[in-house]
């Protein structure tokens, strides 16, 4: 096998040609197989911690700003809208409310007091059902007012983030997300005051609400399991003073999913389809080249190579033009993802979550086996054409005698 | 004998006529053989079925006394890497391998070879034929001339049993085309017998006191 290795490698480093035109089909192939693979799992994924991150089957916001609301809940970008009034406490008397909680947005903060730009979030950790059960993994004895949560995207500094020349304790950092939430904190309501406090000190800019301390900027509400929903929205409508849009993350999030199932249908559909092509191109390559390949099979069985000997070098061939290809094809489809893959996510209005590199050598090897299988395939009937006739037949040129 | 023909004819598919019918020929030990003819005569296919590279439609080829038809692939291919030596009228080579990866080609693939000491071998004959220097080109930067050397070098590298030539000097000048004629000679000298296929023109070139020259005419 080493000898018929060498003689192969030889022959695809001499023959630019052949060795081009088959490497690019597998190359393209690979990528194909492997970004797009790779696209759909980040998109998924991307939706799955979405949904398991925003589960709440109704959001109330501020009047007029549904459409941010909704913004923010794709991709995360948070507004500065308040409510004046602690609505938080009369929505949870309400009949058919299961749970509810509030939270209060302080929009993207810079100042060079920060250690980066990030989006404040406080929220209510006795009430929160939507970012607690990714923090209480982490936190043992509840957080204090000098601690924070940090999204994934933030990096601290030996476990501390500077904010408005202010040091907190990192206690714990959420799972990627995908979106503009990896780059928020979280504090606790308890330490809204001081942290405005401070922000005014270090001359952060601070809107008339977020001066005012107003109270909160949304209220997320699960209601009973059964329980109609547009009955408590009823008595929202009854019971709170201040006027509110309703936003419902779930039926975002699943018109979402169906939008995301339609790219899957694309994706594969685009995989498949252009496999296939692929493949025939493949395969018709292995045919343009098998008259001349027959000549070279015909001249090595003339000096005595052994068929299997032959069919080694046919199928190393084969192997190596799969290897080189699907290499350069995972290549090209990582050099695509990392800087494009958020931008697909964005351009796609979906949270996209890029793959880990475990994730990539897996899909890689994957990729690897599929175009392996292809090749096989494709190369199969090449592979017995070049030795159909016999060497002196293969190699005699017409009205030869 | 070292091969024999009996009662031999074959026939390409689609063609009207056999190129040959019922043919006998014996070639002993040392002989040296050649066969005359017109282009289109059929000599070529009297060598390749000689040598095993074609199948004839009816009748025998014995090989050592050996009946041919009972080989497997497998033996084939050691009696072509070994014994049975081939010199095709084009000058056949691997198009990415150097002029001597060319010439080793019937013994790279044999584990049992001696690799270097063929090398060496190989350098020697390369030497006798002036084309030392054109080792580690590539076959196509050789003209035809130098290439037919080459060709010759990998023929007789291990002192075949058998050599079949078809048309060995055809196209080259008259220098040449003397080296491979007395490289032939040399070796039917040695013990292998030798096939020449060729214009009944070159004849001439082949005949000397040395061995016994048959001349095949009516082999159709």
């Amino acid at each position: 096998m080493w000898i018929e290795g060498k003689e192969v490698w030889k022959r695809i480093k001499r023959n630019h040609t052949s060795t081009i035109l088959f490497l690019l089909p597998i190359a393209l192939f690979s990528w194909l197989v492997f970004g797009g693979i790779l696209v759909d799992a980040s998109l998924s994924r991307g939706m799955k911690k979405l949904e398991q991150r925003l589960g709440a089957d109704m959001m109330l916001v501020p009047q007029g700003q549904a459409e941010q609301a909704e913004g923010f809940l794709l991709e995360g970008a948070r507004g500065s809208f308040y409510f004046h009034q602690n609505i938080e406490d009369v929505i949870s008397k309400m009949e058919g409310v299961q749970e509810v909680t509030a939270q209060f947005f302080l929009k993207s903060l810079s100042a060079d007091c920060c250690t980066s730009e990030v989006e404040i979030v406080f929220y209510h950790p006795e009430t929160d059902f939507l970012l607690q059960p990714w923090i209480e993994s982490q936190i043992k004895d509840g957080i204090k007012e000098n601690q924070v949560v940090i999204g994934y995207a933030i990096e601290p500094e030996n476990g501390k983030l500077r904010l408005f020349g202010q040091s907190y304790d990192v206690v714990a950092k959420m799972a990627e997300t995908g979106t503009s939430l990896d780059k928020s904190v979280y504090f606790p309501f308890s330490a809204l005051k001081e942290v405005l406090k401070t922000a005014k000190k270090k001359g952060a800019f601070l809107t008339d609400e977020q001066e005012k301390e107003a109270l909160l900027s949304t209220v997320y509400i699960n209601v009973l399991p059964g329980y109609d929903t547009s009955k408590v929205l009823e008595q929202c409508h009854k019971q709170l003073e201040e006027p509110f849009d309703v936003v419902y993350p779930r039926k975002i999030q699943s018109s979402m999913g169906e939008e995301l199932n339609g790219i899957y249908t694309l994706l594969h559909g685009m995989i498949w389809i252009g496999g296939a092509l692929l493949t025939a191109l493949f395969f018709l390559l292995h045919m343009i080249f098998a008259k001349s390949r027959m000549k070279e099979v015909a001249l090595l069985r003339i000096f005595g190579v052994t068929n299997g000997s032959i069919r080694n070098m046919l199928w190393t061939e084969n192997l190596f033009l799969c290897l080189i290809g699907s290499g350069l094809g995972c290549l090209f489809g990582v050099w695509f993802i990392y800087p494009f893959g958020h931008y697909i996510g964005m351009v796609l209005h979906m949270p996209y979550l890029g793959p880990s590199g475990l994730e990539m050598l897996l899909q890689w090897v994957y990729t690897i086996g599929i175009v392996m299988a292809v090749g096989c395939l494709a190369s199969l009937y090449p592979t017995w054409y070049v030795f159909g006739k016999e060497p002196y037949i293969a190699l005699r040129k017409e009205g030869e005698n | 004998m070292v091969v024999e023909a009996k009662s031999i004819t074959v026939q390409y598919k689609g063609k009207k006529y056999p190129v040959f019918k019922d043919l006998d020929i014996e070639v002993e030990k040392g002989a040296f053989f050649v066969l005359t003819g017109e282009s289109g005569s059929g000599k070529s296919t009297l060598l390749a079925t000689l040598g095993g590279y074609l199948t004839a439609n009816s009748g025998s080829v014995l090989y050592q006394g050996e009946d041919t038809k009972q080989w497997n692939k497998k033996k084939w291919a050691d009696v072509h890497g070994n014994e049975i030596s081939y010199l095709p009228q084009s000058n056949l080579f691997l198009p990415y391998d150097t002029v001597l990866d060319n010439i080793l080609l019937p013994y790279r693939f044999q584990k049992k070879k001696d690799l270097e000491q063929l090398k060496e071998q190989a350098n020697e004959w390369l030497d006798q034929f002036g084309i030392k220097e054109l080792a580690k080109y590539y076959p196509h930067e050789l003209s035809g001339g130098e290439q037919k050397r080459a060709a010759l070098v990998r023929a007789i590298l291990q002192k075949p049993k058998l050599l079949l030539a078809d048309e060995p000097t055809t196209g080259l000048d008259n220098e040449t085309g003397e080296v491979v004629a007395k490289a032939l000679k040399e070796l039917a000298l040695q013990g292998t017998s030798i096939i020449v296929g060729t214009h009944d023109a070159c004849v001439e070139k082949y005949k000397t006191d040395g061995h016994h020259l048959d001349i095949i005419k009516s082999y159709r």
